[in-house]
């Protein structure tokens, strides 16, 4: 969304995808330095939570739909992964994307039942984190797909062709690769005709219907987006972690981890989900390593606290200070070519 | 003369037991200015509702242009041609003046990106917005809110445009500059429905006007008649003025 006149990196949206995507290709490179197995986990779980929460700004950002409750989209794509891989032998690549399709599904499914019935904002966010506890239960009870025990997935060699590796390696790159996508993604909607119907609904939802944008339906189709997405993580999570129960992928603290990276980091923004999960998915990790298992009431404490300041501070996320500095840098460099353009006006008169 | 563009049929609009807009019928020719008052409560907000989709008549119908709209998607019946502004402005304030105008000249995905951006550029110019294109809409005076209110409609391309009291508000001289931009705004092809209490305005600028008291159409016809008829001025100053006129 700019001026067709203005620089390249003058443009926030286009200033951050380069920084994000900057940012992906060092940690690939970093990453291929790496050789201790718990430093690479880390790395891993860092960028499914950055992509995971990339992939919630859409919905849970852009469009300002209240969607408390994501991880419902991530849990079911792991468990078609894990029920489709491990009873039916489908190839965890062609998961990945049933996986997306059937999350979008499930998606269109909840925007269809709560917009049609004017289910909004709290209500909203309560409905869908309800729906994420109703399917751990399900899963929990449902014998065919492990019960509460869950799927184990075993790993005897390194195969691409089915998504597992001895090495933690490999993941990392394929983490690394489905965030880079994530963003692509996010960037191509922010600067598309979609960009705009986002902005309006999350605005002004009857303003924007005023203007021929039909509100439900741009609505559905974030929330079919992201929830897609989520999916696809989930099921290369499952490839990844080859173990998962209802508890773990259904989890309301997960839930609400995946989601403080955006929310602390900026949900309008690319930047801010990036590197807040890449930045608080981590800590949390080293602190828990640190700490062993008392850290995990210890992390629980300190991220009521960064969550509670970090709200109070930065309402409009980190990122939003990133925009304010950006913009102000560009205005400068703006000024100092308009100045020159009328320098060579003048020089081009005074030559006449 | 060919058919109406807006043809308004026996529109009949309750909240609970209250009627607030009781059998109005009205047509709007193609290329007029139309206005449309009454005293406060009077249901002039609530008729341009019930025209836009945003309200659903109980009985009546609106036919646009050849089209039964009544009870439809406000969506679909601007993607028709039929745009609108509020009363109280609601301009997506977190977006620049260009951004937001962008998103009214796209259409609702009719218009392609690029098309919608010079569309938008032009929108500017003639709404007298280019100063502050790319400031945030949230950041204007209540003029330039009215103005962009404005803009962002007829950046849809409407065929008629319904204007809820842009003037509310503004100082004379902007008055002045509004009732040009409507001028305009009409001989650029669109047709004009507007609501409004400045009564220098509505007679500088409407060839026809709608008086409505209690959700009922008491009066219509050349304004300067209108006003003079003994209900209207009832309906404004009560019984003792009409008496005395």
């Amino acid at each position: 969304m700019q001026n067709t006149n203005k620089s390249f990196f003058a443009d926030w949206t286009n200033w951050q995808v380069v920084v994000a995507m900057g940012f992906v290709v060092a940690c690939g490179v970093g990453g291929s330095f790496v050789e201790s197995d718990y430093l690479l986990q880390v790395m891993v779980l860092a960028a499914i939570y950055a992509a995971i929460g990339t992939a919630w700004s859409i919905a849970g950002g852009l469009s300002g739909l209240l969607l408390l409750g994501y991880i419902s989209f991530f849990g079911a794509g792991a468990y078609l992964d894990g029920l489709l891989f491990t009873r039916l032998g489908v190839n965890p690549w062609l998961c990945i994307v049933l996986s997306f399709f059937s999350a979008a599904a499930l998606a269109w499914l909840i925007s269809l039942v709560t917009l049609r019935f004017g289910l909004a904002e709290d209500y909203f966010a309560m409905f869908t984190v309800a729906l994420s506890q109703v399917f751990k239960y399900i899963l929990l009870n449902w014998d065919y797909a492990g019960g509460a025990t869950g799927i184990y997935l075993t790993v005897v060699k390194d195969d691409f062709w089915i998504l597992s590796f001895i090495d933690r390696k490999p993941y990392l790159y394929i983490a690394l690769l489905i965030l880079a996508a994530v963003i692509m993604t996010t960037y191509a909607v922010q600067k598309s005709r979609m960009g705009y119907y986002l902005a309006a609904v999350r605005e002004n939802d009857q303003a924007a219907e005023a203007l021929g944008i039909n509100v439900r339906k741009v609505k559905t189709q974030a929330m079919m987006l992201s929830g897609g997405m989520a999916g696809s993580i989930g099921a290369f999570y499952t490839q990844f972690a080859t173990f998962i129960d209802p508890k773990q992928v259904f989890s309301l603290a997960t839930n609400f981890e995946m989601l403080l990276g955006p929310v602390l980091g900026g949900r309008l923004s690319i930047i801010g989900p990036v590197f807040g999960a890449s930045f608080l998915k981590p800590t949390q990790d080293f602190l828990r390593g640190w700490m062993g298992g008392e850290a995990d009431a210890v992390y629980l404490i300190l991220y009521g606290a960064v969550l509670a300041i970090g709200i109070l501070l930065l309402p409009k996320g980190a990122a939003h200070y990133v925009q304010i500095w950006h913009r102000r840098r560009y205005a400068k460099q703006a000024q100092a070519r308009a100045a020159d353009n009328t320098e060579t006006i003048a020089i081009v008169g005074a030559s006449k | 003369m060919s058919q109406p563009l807006l043809q308004v049929k026996g529109l009949v609009k309750r909240f609970g037991g209250l009627t607030a807009v009781d059998q109005v019928s009205f047509e709007v020719p193609a290329g007029r200015i139309l206005g449309v008052i009454g005293p406060n409560g009077s249901g002039k907000t609530t008729l341009f509702a019930n025209v836009s989709g945003f309200l659903t008549p109980n009985e009546g119908q609106v036919i646009f242009d050849g089209h039964d709209i009544t009870g439809q998607r406000p969506s679909d019946i601007c993607s028709l041609g039929v745009a609108r502004t509020f009363q109280i402005v609601q301009p997506f304030a977190g977006l620049s003046v260009f951004e937001n105008i962008v998103t009214g000249a796209l259409r609702g995905g009719r218009t392609g990106l690029s098309e919608a951006r010079e569309k938008a550029a032009e929108v500017i110019r003639l709404c007298g917005l280019a100063p502050v294109s790319d400031q945030l809409a949230g950041s204007l005076p209540i003029a330039g809110r009215k103005r962009l209110e404005v803009a962002r409609a007829i950046a849809t391309r409407p065929k008629l445009l319904l204007l809820d009291e842009v003037m509310a508000g503004l100082r004379p001289t902007e008055v002045d500059q509004a009732v040009e931009m409507i001028f305009a705004i009409r001989n650029s092809g669109i047709t004009v429905i507007l609501v409004e209490h400045l009564m220098r305005a509505v007679m500088a600028l409407c060839e026809e006007l709608l008086v409505l008291q209690q959700g009922k159409l008491i009066a219509r016809g050349d304004p300067r008649t209108v006003c003079d008829l003994p209900e209207v001025v009832r309906a404004y100053f009560g019984e003792s003025a009409a008496r005395a006129a």
